[in-house]
């Protein structure tokens, strides 16, 4: 009797403190992430030059700017002189779309990048509508941005976001590298040019994209 | 001499034929250019649609340049047709007509005469060739407008469009040089008959013939392939290239010079020689 006891008050205190400290997790993911929408409450609106560079070895484009203005909540318009070749994702702040509706946040951990200490946090949007099933952010938390962010998405794959940043007002990123798999993309090969659609596989190159876009001449609020 | 070249000219314009292929040209490019403006998106939504997967395409990607390299696509199935029924004529219609005895008792050679009738068979395609250009870029301003050109091959390449005038005019350029090679053809073929329909026929049935056979008997004729005149006909595409350099097309034009050059002698050969019973 006494024995049983002593394993049921292990017991207890074991799922005890891992749930308080599961809690604790969750609500530092949270904390970290209400700080992150913090930053952005009072933009309303901003405006931007982007140098797009699209590294891909099949295919060929000179460097394109185009401007790229955003309206709270969550909408993106691209404003292009000739035809540009952007990330389906990537581009749109998505995580500013992801915490401000519902979700779940788990802490997964700490990792440092490039000399910042970043806390991992995995975030599970609660509407199933959104194209992104998980996204994993590595956030900087002294100064409240993200240096990392992992998608996945139901249809178009993962995406690798990596931000680089400057003085901005509001943390808006200086340059953002978007890179993504490509592995199982087909090309219509010569359709253009005689309407035989024969889907040839890129056998060539590395199976990964890779979009540099350097933002410029920010106008916020304005 | 530039008046027997005015006198050939003078009877190509004059037969209502000539302008079935101005006729051809303006009724398929009419077509393309509406139904594109039409049905555009539809099809490049289905073009790209793989692409479409990963990456937004930002811009005006119907446009001038677009629908006018889908011309270029679609009319070199046609224009060597619509040549041959000018060039096949030329020589074949005399004899046909029974006018070559007439013409060759007037103090003219028959090389001068060849020379000629060669020379306003090519100026008829250079026409043919220009108009489908004005028309295209007609069509192509009043109905999109410019922008850059997205050529699909193996690869996809984003062309701006202050990069595409000359490549629009080389393009074009080698477009010429191959219907030279199918009009001389034609009009070699014209040589060796006395009826019209044979070289018209001869030369569409040739073009048709062998690139049906080296595109499905690829593997079989792969050490000929080289050799034929036909194998470079969409070259032309090589100056949508953009690492594009004269290297790239130095051969194909060569082939085809060679080829003008060879049907061209061919003809004159055949028809010094020739016995005119008509």
């Amino acid at each position: 009797m006494r024995r049983r006891l002593i394993i049921g008050l292990i017991l207890g205190i074991g799922f005890g403190v891992s749930g308080v400290s599961g809690y604790a997790q969750g609500d530092e993911a949270n904390v970290l992430l209400n700080n992150l929408a913090k930053n952005f409450e009072k933009l309303e609106q901003f405006s931007a030059e982007a140098v797009i560079k699209v590294d891909v070895d099949f295919i060929k484009i000179k460097d394109r700017v185009i401007k790229v203005r955003f309206e709270k909540p969550d909408k993106f318009t691209f404003d292009s002189e000739g035809l540009t070749l952007l990330p389906k994702n990537g581009l749109q702040l998505e995580y500013l779309t992801l915490i401000s509706k519902g979700y779940t946040s788990i802490l997964a951990g700490q990792e440092d990048l490039s000399g910042i200490h970043t806390k991992i946090v995995k975030v599970i949007p609660e509407i199933e509508t959104e194209d992104i099933v998980l996204a994993q952010l590595w956030i900087d938390p002294v100064a409240n941005r993200i240096v990392k962010m992992k998608t996945y998405t139901k249809k178009s794959g993962s995406y690798l976001i990596e931000f680089k940043y400057t003085d901005h007002p509001f943390n808006l990123p200086d340059q953002t590298v978007v890179t993504f798999d490509i592995s199982a993309l087909t090309l219509p090969a010569k359709v253009m040019s005689e309407f035989q659609p024969q889907a040839e596989k890129v056998k060539e190159g590395p199976s990964t994209a890779r979009v540099i876009v350097q933002y410029r001449n920010y106008k916020v609020n304005q | 001499m530039w008046k027997l070249i005015n006198i050939e000219l003078y009877k190509i314009f004059t037969k209502p034929r000539t302008y079935i292929g101005f006729g051809a040209i303006f009724v398929i490019i009419t077509a393309i250019e509406i139904g594109i403006k039409i049905k555009g998106d539809d099809m490049f939504a289905m073009i790209l649609e793989n692409l479409s997967d990963k990456f937004i395409f930002e811009g005006k990607l119907i446009n001038m340049y677009g629908v006018g390299y889908v011309i270029l696509n679609t009319l070199w199935i046609h224009v060597p047709i619509l040549v041959a029924l000018v060039t096949g004529d030329l020589l074949a219609g005399e004899a046909n007509g029974g006018t070559f005895r007439i013409i060759l008792t007037r103090p003219v050679s028959r090389v001068k005469l060849i020379i000629s009738k060669f020379l306003a068979g090519w100026v008829y395609t250079l026409m043919l060739i220009i108009f489908m250009i004005l028309l295209s870029a007609l069509w192509g301003v009043v109905l999109f407008g410019p922008g850059d050109l997205l050529v699909m091959t193996t690869k996809v390449s984003i062309i701006g469009s202050d990069d595409l005038i000359w490549r629009f005019a080389t393009a074009y350029g080698y477009g010429f040089l191959c219907m030279t090679t199918v009009a001389t053809m034609s009009y070699m073929l014209s040589a060796m008959s006395d009826n019209s329909i044979g070289p018209i026929i001869g030369t569409i049935a040739l073009i048709i013939g062998i690139t049906v056979v080296s595109t499905v008997g690829a593997s079989l004729l792969e050490p000929v392939l080289p050799y034929f005149f036909t194998t470079y006909l969409q070259s032309w595409q090589k100056f949508f290239n953009t690492e594009f350099t004269f290297s790239l097309v130095a051969h194909d034009i060569l082939i085809q010079l060679i080829y003008i050059f060879a049907f061209f002698f061919i003809t004159l050969f055949y028809f010094r020689k020739k016995d005119i019973l008509t």
